[in-house]
């Protein structure tokens, strides 16, 4: 009776410690309070200025990259 | 005058960004959701700055929407944004900053440039990033200008 009980506690403890270790920690659940949306928001931001040029530029023909042509001329 | 029109969305910003985070979250105010995942956090809560308490809510609130397979990738996203140098981060928050009080058709059209960004070739987007690092202040003012034309050229077709 008193291993059942000891065994019962011990398994409701790990649950418990297991239920923890899934809950984000605060410095993570900052950075995603950070954005009002979906944090992949900073990766448009980050690349913004290209993905601002490439549509402009247009698809490079034979793989080049038009963008050199562009600043060349 | 586009310097002034640039100042005053930026003064703007920093207004609003400073009275959002004068206003802190109160423990009741927060959902049972909200609560649940904070929950470690409720004996300092009080304690905390405004600011802290807001991002923590809504990284909360988002959290707890997640499907296991979003809460990855936003882990994943996080190592990598825990990489970033100081100056970067900044430089990204600043642009979101401006990007959030662009009207929404201009949000979207950025959004779908992105899009179309991503689907080039990885090596072709790294060629572009080298490319476009490697640029003089005065080249890339140059491409912006041609950029800007051709949209005011586009917007009136």
């Amino acid at each position: 009776m008193r291993a059942a009980l000891l065994w019962s506690l011990l398994g409701s403890c790990s649950l418990a410690s297991a239920a923890d270790d899934e809950l984000p920690g605060m410095e993570f659940l900052e950075y995603l309070g950070l954005w009002e949306e979906s944090d992949e928001i900073w990766m448009l931001m980050d690349e913004q200025v290209l993905a601002e040029v490439v549509p402009q530029i247009g698809p490079a023909p034979h793989g080049e990259d038009s963008v050199e042509k562009e600043d060349e001329s | 005058m586009k310097a002034r029109h640039i100042f005053v969305i930026v003064a703007l910003l920093a207004l609003s960004t400073a009275m959002a985070e004068d206003t802190g979250v109160a423990w009741d105010s927060l959902s049972a959701q909200q609560q649940q995942v904070l929950d470690r956090f409720a004996d300092s809560w009080d304690s905390m700055p405004p600011g802290r308490q807001q991002r923590l809510s809504t990284g909360a609130h988002r959290w707890a929407g997640m499907t296991p397979r979003e809460r990855e990738a936003a882990q994943t996203r996080f190592a990598l944004w825990r990489e970033l140098p100081d100056e970067r981060r900044e430089r990204i928050r600043e642009r979101y900053g401006v990007f959030r009080d662009l009207p929404a058709a201009e949000q979207r059209r950025i959004r779908e440039n992105f899009r179309h960004f991503r689907q080039l070739h990885r090596d072709r987007r790294e060629r572009l990033r080298d490319r476009y690092r490697d640029m003089t202040p005065e080249q890339r003012q140059r491409l912006h200008d041609r950029m800007q034309q051709r949209r005011r050229i586009s917007t009136r077709d």
